[in-house]
């Protein structure tokens, strides 16, 4: 009888045990995991990042320069405005963007534009070829085709094109994804034609590990 | 009732007779002689006669002459009827061996005015014999809507869409003006602005009817007849002398003066038409100087008279003359870079423009009519935008087109169930323009068409035409049309059409700078020239032009790709429509259509200016697809009520879009928002412009004791594209919807002691104001008296 018991006893004790290691396993398991994801990348958010083009009087024709504005410098990795002295990875001015390669720069970035959504694109795509600032063309805007234009124009009112995202391969070679969001001043629901304009509004996702991955 | 009971009676008597009796016993046959002619004595040949109850049908010979053999004597309806007559039914008492009938006169169906018309198929036809979709506007209509232009009435119809942009253009079927051809009498009208042609130029008051084709009828008229022809047909005198005289007063100080002066008889007629329409014009953007509409005043100046020859020929000559001169202030931004100033300024602006159409008409035998006619026109503006404080000149744009038509055209009747028709042409164009390159351009078209009843109720046409156009090459342009009626209620039309468009003198000669914002625009035939200026004179590209070769050699490549110039926009389209007649009293009306648009035009860019603007140029891109149904209905109440109802159901999109769209190429991000949003087909409206819901509905009361018409109508355009705000170029999102109006009309006509008629009545009674439609202004009030010399 107490043979019995003891038996029953055991069996329970041993259940005890069997379902405590499960956990136990279970819970190491989980944790680890924790530990091995990385934090998922943020996209920087850079708001009235002022870069106005240059200023012409269209009243003769050809239309004058009048005032001559200066390039500003952006660089990804610190997430800051700094100096053409400096490392910087693109230059803005008006709707022109320049980067720190080909005939702009030492820096070896280089660039290309893209069709998508820029919250769902989680590598760059596979084939994508980038290209550094030529003669002929800057990498970003390739002035030959709406395709590859990240703004569009209409009645005086310059719009960045939801859709477009540009892709930079930075001086230090990471990948990262950049979305211009408005081009004047606190993003106005009704903006004025050239009033407060080159002012930017941008976000990118910056890769720090040299993959192609953005997630 | 009774007679056709008789005559079953008669059938079953007929058998009896024939097959049960010696013939003895039943009286032989009656021997009905007769010949069909028309209202001046020519015989009729193949004409068609019919005895109702018994099933007996002969036609007549090529002298009129047709003899019948009836076997039981009584009454008997007789039927006759030939193509292009009107039918005729007579009662005859059939009795002895011989019976000679008085001659049987066919109408002429070109008298019977209401129901011709001369566009579906470019000859004179009943609108029943019409097979492809098509609206007729009477005289009636117009008179009772009491409207002054041609836009307003347009935009009452079922399917057309009155839009705004660069003047009141037309859509049909979705396509827009650009796509629309206008003719006056059969001549196209010339003079657009940007594609669209302002049918406020056209005055109504000396309108007989407006004929309306939709869908693509280039095999017919060529060119810009991609989505439909409109052709508004002038009055002709009645015979006598006759005057009319009217003027009417509305809102914005808008007075409207009519004077017509006509004479007919046999041998000759003339009608001389003046119309007076000035107006303070309106603003509806009061934040602005510059009007919605200027003040203007538009002259109308128009004859038209006829000589006839012979019986067989006539000639005749017709003529337009009409100028409008704007005058409106704005205030121009001008910027030196440090400050901007707004300086005053007055803009004169005046269009101009004419035409004349000499024709001859000839009737070669019975079987055949040659018209051969030389059309020529002009149309020219003038904009002065003159600084008031000095009197300097800002700027001058000046544009004249001419145009000039010869035409034959010949018809050909070989039978009575068979049309052959076939032309051919010459076109020369030219354009001067400060901001076009002087140029002349011509062009050579042949077309056909053959019309055959293969049976009483199935009718067929083929038909085609071939333009070669000196700078766009050879198009071939299509048509089969197929009728079949089920019976005297139910018929059923199947069209299948090519439309065309030749790229306009714009999109091929342009040379012009924004001179305020300083983007450059250039034809695809000024391209290779406009760059090597540009580069002259020192509006380099990106950068420094002696340091940076490549720029300048990449702009010189895509200018020479532009240099190759573009293709003809083309469509294929379909139409079946259902047509679905109770009676006179009750018709229902339904169409399907689908429009199939490919090489559509749109501009790129070819290259960059110091100034970052762009300098753009045309190229043929998208394919697009309009597709929708169209149902409209008309009720007789009584002899007093008479009420009707269109909708327009419309679908269009870009197919390249919907492609990206499926591949996850394009977002939104609503104004003022920083977020973009992945775009799905749900999300896409498809093009701008086009109101995916159409409608209208119209009661018109008629009391003939009182002289009264009253006439009320309610027209509906739902929710259509404005614009892109987000710039993704494409139609998502509330945000660039335009919300839908409607718009209540109503019209009260009383004639007094006949020959006056008083006219009163307010448009847009609701006071609906669009912003994004500025053809809609408010209401507007009008008071009118109207005098006719003939009206008994």
């Amino acid at each position: 009888m107490i043979n019995h018991l003891n038996t029953k006893i055991m069996n329970i004790i041993k259940k005890i045990y069997f379902l405590s290691t499960i956990i136990f396993l279970g819970v190491v398991i989980s944790c680890n995991d924790k530990d091995e994801t990385p934090d998922p990348l943020v996209a920087v958010e850079i708001k009235n990042f002022e870069a106005p083009g240059d200023v012409y009087d269209y009243t003769t024709n050809p239309p004058v320069l009048v005032i001559e504005n200066e390039m500003k410098y952006f660089d990804f990795s610190t997430e800051m405005e700094v100096t053409s002295s400096g490392t910087w990875d693109i230059g803005m001015k008006g709707t022109d963007i320049i980067t720190n390669g080909g005939i702009n720069g030492s820096g070896g970035v280089q660039a290309t534009t893209i069709s998508g959504i820029f919250d769902n694109l989680s590598e760059v795509p596979q084939g994508t070829t980038f290209a550094s600032d030529t003669e002929t063309a800057n990498a970003i805007n390739k002035n030959n085709d709406f395709e590859d234009r990240w703004y569009s124009y209409a009645a005086g009112i310059i719009t960045p094109v939801p859709g477009k995202i540009i892709l930079i391969k930075d001086s230090q070679g990471n990948y990262l994804k950049l979305e211009i969001q408005c081009y004047y001043k606190d993003c106005p629901t009704e903006p004025t034609p050239a009033v407060d304009n080159g002012v930017y509004t941008f976000r990118y996702i910056y890769q720090p590990n040299g993959t192609m991955s953005f997630d | 009732m009774s007679m056709v009971t008789v005559g079953k009676t008669h059938i079953l008597l007929f058998i009896f007779c024939t097959y049960f009796l010696p013939k003895t016993f039943c009286q032989t046959h009656t021997e009905l002689n007769g010949f069909v002619s028309d209202g001046n004595g020519k015989r009729i040949p193949f004409a068609k006669i019919q005895i109702d109850s018994i099933d007996q049908v002969v036609f007549s010979n090529k002298d009129g002459y047709f003899t019948i053999n009836i076997f039981i004597q009584g009454k008997y309806y007789l039927k006759v009827s030939a193509r292009g007559y009107q039918p005729v039914k007579k009662i005859i008492t059939v009795s002895g061996e011989k019976l000679n009938l008085d001659p049987i006169i066919l109408p002429d169906k070109i008298k019977e005015l209401d129901n011709v018309v001369l566009t579906a198929a470019r000859i004179t036809q009943n609108i029943n014999d019409v097979s492809i979709p098509f609206l007729l506007i009477s005289k009636d209509e117009i008179e009772r809507s009491g409207y002054l232009r041609l836009d307003e009435i347009l935009q009452e119809q079922t399917g057309l869409i009155v839009n705004s942009d660069h003047g009141e253009g037309i859509q049909i079927q979705g396509l827009d003006s650009e796509y629309i051809l206008i003719l006056i009498d059969g001549e196209p009208l010339i003079g657009r602005t940007a594609g669209t042609l302002d049918l406020s130029r056209i005055a109504i008051n000396n309108i007989d009817r407006i004929e309306i084709v939709k869908g693509p009828s280039s095999s017919l008229y060529g060119s810009s007849a991609m989505g439909g022809v409109i052709n508004v047909i002038t009055k002709n005198p009645p015979y006598g002398f006759n005057l009319n005289i009217g003027t009417k007063y509305r809102s914005f100080n808008t007075l409207n003066a009519s004077a017509e002066i006509g004479y007919k008889e046999e041998k000759y007629q003339f009608n001389l038409f003046y119309n007076r329409l000035s107006s303070d014009g309106y603003d509806l953007d009061p934040s602005s100087l510059e009007k919605t509409v200027p003040q203007y005043v538009a002259n109308t100046y128009q004859f038209k008279s006829k000589l006839n020859i012979s019986p067989q020929a006539n000639f005749s000559i017709s003529g337009r003359y009409y100028t409008e001169p704007q005058i409106d202030y704005e205030m121009i931004s001008l910027s030196d870079g440090l400050t901007t100033t707004k300086t005053k300024h007055i803009d004169n602006a005046e269009r101009v423009d004419w035409n004349i159409l000499p024709k001859i008409e000839w009737k070669v035998g019975d079987d055949m009519l040659i018209t051969a006619r030389q059309y020529l026109s002009d149309y020219q503006t003038e904009r002065k935008i003159i600084r008031l404080s000095d009197n300097s000149l800002f700027n001058l744009d000046l544009f004249t087109q001419k145009f000039s038509r010869t035409e034959l055209q010949i018809d050909l009747y070989p039978q009575n169930n068979h049309i052959l028709t076939f032309g051919l042409g010459n076109i020369n164009e030219s354009v001067n323009s400060t901001r076009y390159a002087d140029s002349t351009f011509s062009s050579q078209y042949v077309f056909f068409q053959y019309q055959w009843d293969l049976q009483e109720n199935l009718n067929f046409a083929i038909g085609g035409r071939y333009d070669n156009h000196e700078a766009y090459g050879e198009n071939i342009s299509p048509k089969l049309t197929l009728a079949y009626n089920f019976n005297n209620h139910l018929k059923l039309k199947f069209s299948f059409g090519a439309g065309f468009k030749a790229p306009d003198f714009r999109q091929l000669l342009l040379d012009f700078t924004n001179p305020t914002v300083g983007y450059s625009v250039l034809g695809t035939a000024m391209a290779v020239q406009g760059i090597e200026q540009l580069i002259e004179r020192g509006e380099t590209f990106r950068f420094d032009s002696l340091t940076n070769l490549n720029a300048i050699d990449n702009a010189r490549a895509n200018a020479q790709v532009a240099n190759h110039g573009l293709k003809a926009e083309r469509s294929f389209s379909f139409n079946l429509g259902l047509n679905y007649r109770l009676n006179e009293e009750l018709k229902i009306n339904a169409n399907i259509f689908r429009n199939n648009i490919y090489n559509l035009i749109d501009t790129w860019s070819i290259a960059q200016k110091n100034n970052n603007q762009f300098v753009y140029s045309y190229r043929n891109i998208d394919d697009l697809v309009t597709q929708g149904i169209e149902i409209e209905s008309t009720i007789n109440l009584n002899n007093q009520f008479k009420l009707s109802v269109g909708y327009q159901f419309l679908d269009s999109f870009d197919k390249t879009v919907l492609e990206q769209i499926d591949n996850g190429l394009i977002a939104y991000r609503p104004p003022g928002e920083i977020i973009s949003r992945r775009v799905i087909r749900s999300d896409y409206q498809g093009l701008f412009g086009r109101s995916k819901h159409s409608g209208n509905f119209k009661i018109a009361y008629k009391n003939d004791k009182l002289h009264l018409d009253v006439f009320i109508r309610a027209i509906y355009r739902g929710r259509w594209g404005f614009g892109d705000l987000d710039g993704n170029q494409i139609l998502v999102g509330n945000y660039e919807l335009a919300k839908g109006y409607t718009t209540l009309n109503f019209n009260v006509q009383k004639r007094l002691k006949s020959k006056i008629l008083f006219d009163a009545g307010v448009n847009n009674l609701l006071d609906t104001i669009n912003e994004f439609e500025p053809s809609v202004p408010g209401r507007i009030c009008f008071l009118g008296i109207k005098y006719n010399l003939n009206k008994i």
